[in-house]
């Protein structure tokens, strides 16, 4: 069976400087997979040629057995890819429920037409409507994406990119810039809501732990833009090599 | 041979304009992030001043002029930023260009009021009217003065950039503003500074372009002066002095040369290059590849 | 938006409210005007559609083009030509004609002008308009400064227009079948997908939004009905010059946008309607009317950045609060360097990534 996302020796580099080097990475089907790392050790460019933000200047990236390496972000959405970003980013002039709507227009992949008025497509409204409740954000369903607080853009961001069906989903530090509680709580919904829908594969990066060990069964350790362990979230934390670059030498 | 040195002289004259233009307009845009569309107001009220302030045709009386009207669009400038950029920089810099594009219908609308419609002229200073003969060929002694004008300025552009204390807070500021503010540099301060320098080198350089242009409104966003200054800091790369210079002075040849060998073409050059450029190299001569990049598209 | 058609969803589904705006407004002027008025209202008309075709691009999709008297001028040196070598042509025809023509030059234009953004992509349009124009001058069958006279005598469907009074009546017949197709676009998921675009592209592109079609489509869109207004201009005033393609007509453009504001979808026609009467009545009075429309425009960047459609919202606010009011922010569109997802700086090789 072909491996659902497949990086071969994909490195990056931004105007002659690393950033990543020579990474090779299979992800199958279904996998629960964290990518975790020191600030700087490649995992957001990572990311970014996954979801095509990025092209690699080496290598190539394969999905579903494709090789997608030219593809741009947004052809590569329409095959089902699905992304947050670290810092949430949502349509301001938008409100909660155009985004959504917006979310699972795109996400039906019927392409954008001139002659689609909106009001004749109660299937998205239904879907986004039931995102929105979904998510707990009904209540503010009509508060403008710009004025939302931290927490909310970031629910309202996951709720887009799970109405969109992706078959992978990229998340990309989940739980940033939330405070430890709300932190938790995201954390446990989010454990629910992938539960739920174990047919989607899920990259994740993170730096808690807790969100590696609630969400992730697979954890790549990267440092300096290669891949330097790989393994389940006991083994990466147990690991001598993983305490060493996160508490610094000598700290094992 | 013979018709390369005029070529070659008048390009270079007809860049040095130019330059002085475009050097502000890139200071500004490297300090302020705002592409300064009141430049062609300042400019057009440049030459305006002389035409108003000079008093006969001496050379030293036209240097006064020059002074006069770089320093009355320096005062302008000053005004302008304090009470149109400042208040607007958070809005970001769409809305800073738009306040821009409105300050320079407004200055334009004001100096038709007070100076008219109709185009003005002003005549050669007398010491400057004749030419010489420089390699068989003839070449203008005003345009001689402009290239020895221009590359006065250049350099004191590249002192005050490298040498004084005002021209290393402009690089931290067009650098990094958020680590010059955190540095305890008063960005704001930079900022009014650059403007104040940014629209005193307009002043000049519409002044300096009096004599050898007719003056009306449509000098604001002439295809001569401005729009070239505009693909000059675009070619060089924004925010970068010596590259608007080159820009400048490589464009002024250009143009010139076409000028004798395809008549029919002139005119077209700096639309062209600016086009190839803006294609192939966003980023100007000089620029950083990332910044114009950047920008989301 | 899904909030659309919550009232009265019958009539706002298919614009109809607009169709019978325009009908009213068509019917009514004539009682009110006559003579010069009826003409500054007909010109007003042409600047309406210039105007919405404009916030087309800069309002709905966020790309600021300094050179919209590119695709005026298009229309209108078309609309000339036509008449020039064939006189019985239809002048709706040549409407179309027009549309066409300014279609396919915007379209292949932002193919290559689309690989810059901001700042530059402003540049590069005024680039396009001012080239356009010096053409004009080059080029003998376009006549130079003198440019076409005598466009009156043209056939709209089988009679040429005899009067002021038929003028208006074509050109706002024309101005509302546009504005409706326009209305239709702003309601559908394409054009959701512009607003979208000029939001956050990144977001866009990462939702499988192919960015560029859309922003080339919205330059196409722009361009035709920019050209129908350059036509029908040319069409009710009987002369097509380089005037039409200077920067003086694509800064109006922008100020008509912005005085009227973009937020809503009818700010731009309150705009060209203020801009046009507000010319016409200073220039009565003071000769030249550029320093009142720079002024106004320095007032409304500063105060009102959401243009005049924003004042009642504004100070229902004030009213209501004593707070500071809460006005969505800005939709021109970002032209600020938006950094990428990770913080990094986008190399070249990138651009690729949200086409």
């Amino acid at each position: 069976m072909t491996a659902m996302v497949e990086l071969r020796a994909a490195s990056k580099a931004y105007q002659g400087v690393p950033a990543v080097q020579a990474v090779d990475l299979e992800v199958q089907r279904g996998e629960r997979l964290a990518i975790i790392g020191p600030n700087g050790a490649g995992k957001s460019t990572l990311f970014g040629m996954i979801a095509g933000e990025h092209r690699p200047t080496e290598g190539s990236v394969w999905f579903n057995g494709k090789d997608v390496t030219t593809h741009h972000s947004s052809r590569r959405a329409r095959a089902g890819i699905s992304r947050t970003f670290q810092v949430a980013r949502l349509m301001p002039t938008m409100t909660v429920r155009e985004n959504l709507f917006l979310a699972a227009l795109t996400g039906q992949r019927q392409g954008i037409r001139f002659w689609d008025a909106l009001s004749t497509r109660p299937d998205v409204t239904e879907e986004a409507e039931a995102a929105m409740v979904a998510a707990g954000l009904a209540d503010l369903s009509d508060v403008l994406a710009s004025s939302l607080a931290q927490g909310a853009r970031k629910t309202l961001e996951m709720a887009m990119a799970v109405v969109q069906k992706p078959t992978l989903l990229l998340l990309d530090e989940p739980t940033a810039g939330m405070g430890y509680d709300d932190a938790r709580i995201a954390t446990k919904q989010l454990g629910a809501l992938l539960e739920e829908r174990r047919e989607m594969t899920i990259i994740l990066t993170a730096h808690d732990m807790e969100v590696i060990h609630s969400l992730a069964e697979r954890v790549v350790l990267m440092a300096n833009g290669k891949v330097v362990l790989d393994g389940s979230p006991q083994y990466v934390a147990d690991h001598a090599v993983t305490k060493e670059l996160y508490l610094g030498r000598g700290a094992s | 041979m013979n018709d390369l040195v005029p070529i070659v002289v008048a390009g270079i004259a007809q860049g040095v304009p130019i330059f002085v233009v475009a050097s502000g307009l890139t200071l500004i845009y490297g300090v302020l992030h705002v592409l300064n569309f009141a430049h062609g107001g300042f400019f057009l009220i440049g030459a305006l001043i002389v035409t108003t302030t000079l008093q006969g045709p001496s050379l030293a009386a036209f240097g006064l002029s020059v002074l006069l009207a770089g320093v009355g669009v320096m005062l302008i400038g000053v005004v302008s930023e304090v009470a149109v950029f400042r208040p607007l920089y958070k809005a970001g810099s769409t809305v800073s260009f738009l306040g821009a594009f409105a300050l320079f219908l407004a200055l334009v609308g004001i100096a038709l009021l007070i100076w008219g419609t109709n185009p003005r002229t002003v005549a050669y200073p007398e010491a400057l009217n004749g030419s010489f003969d420089v390699g068989g060929a003839r070449v203008g002694q005003y345009d001689l003065a402009l290239v020895a004008v221009g590359g006065v300025i250049a350099a004191g552009l590249y002192l005050l950039l490298t040498r004084t204390s005002l021209g290393t807070r402009v690089r931290a500021v067009s650098h990094d503003r958020t680590m010059a503010l955190a540095l305890g540099i008063r960005v704001q301060r930079v900022s009014t500074s650059i403007f104040a320098i940014g629209a005193f080198l307009a002043g000049v350089a519409g002044a300096l372009i009096a004599p050898v242009s007719s003056i009306d409104e449509s000098l604001a966003l002439s295809s001569d002066y401005m729009l070239p200054a505009f693909i000059v800091i675009i070619v060089g790369g924004l925010g970068s002095v010596p590259g608007a210079l080159i820009a400048a002075l490589a464009l002024g040849v250009l143009e010139s040369a076409l000028f004798r060998v395809a008549p029919s073409l002139s005119g077209f050059s700096y639309y062209l290059v600016v086009a190839l450029f803006l294609m192939f190299r966003p980023q100007g001569i000089f620029g950083s590849p990332s910044r114009s990049t950047q920008m989301a598209r | 938006m899904t909030t659309i058609g919550r009232r009265f969803p019958v009539v706002t589904r298919s614009g109809v409210h607009v169709l019978i705006g325009f009908a009213v407004v068509a019917v009514l002027m004539p009682v009110f005007f006559g003579g010069s008025p009826l003409f500054t209202w007909t010109t007003a008309a042409v600047w309406v559609l210039f105007a919405m075709s404009t916030s087309v691009l800069f309002g709905w999709t966020g790309l600021l083009s300094f050179g919209q008297a590119a695709f005026f001028g298009i229309g209108a040196y078309t609309m000339a030509l036509i008449h020039e070598n064939r006189p019985e042509t239809p002048g709706l025809v040549m409407l179309l004609a027009a549309a066409l023509v300014a279609a396919v030059v915007a379209a292949v234009f932002a193919l290559f002008a689309l690989r810059t953004s901001g700042a530059e992509f402003a540049i590069l349009t005024l680039v396009l308009a001012q080239v356009l124009w010096l053409l004009t001058y080059r080029v003998s069958w376009l006549k130079g400064e003198d440019g076409f006279h005598g466009l009156f005598s043209v056939n709209i469907i089988s009679n040429p227009l005899t009067s002021d009074l038929d003028l208006w009546y074509y050109t706002i017949a024309v101005v509302g079948f546009c504005v409706w197709l326009l209305w239709l676009l702003h309601r559908s998921t394409a054009g959701m997908a512009m607003r979208a675009v000029r939001d956050d592209p990144w977001r866009s592109a990462a939702l499988g939004i192919n960015v560029r079609r859309v922003q080339v489509c919205a330059f196409a869109v722009s361009a035709a009905l920019s050209a129908v207004a350059g036509a029908l201009l040319a069409q009710g005033q009987g002369v097509v010059s380089p005037g039409m393609l200077s920067f003086a007509i694509s800064g109006e453009i922008l100020v008509a946008c912005l005085i009227g504001g973009m937020s809503r979808f009818g700010g731009p026609i309150l705009g060209a309607i203020v801009l046009i009467w507000s010319q016409t009545l200073i220039s009565n009075l003071l000769h030249d009317s550029s320093m009142f429309v720079g002024l106004l425009l320095l007032v409304i960047v500063i105060a009102l950045p959401q243009g005049l459609v924003s004042l009642p919202g504004r100070v229902r606010n004030r009213r209501r609060a004593s707070g500071p009011p809460s006005i969505p922010p800005a939709p021109t569109g970002s032209l600020a360097d938006e950094s990428v997802p990770d913080g990094s700086p986008v190399s070249a090789g990138d651009e690729e990534a949200l086409r």
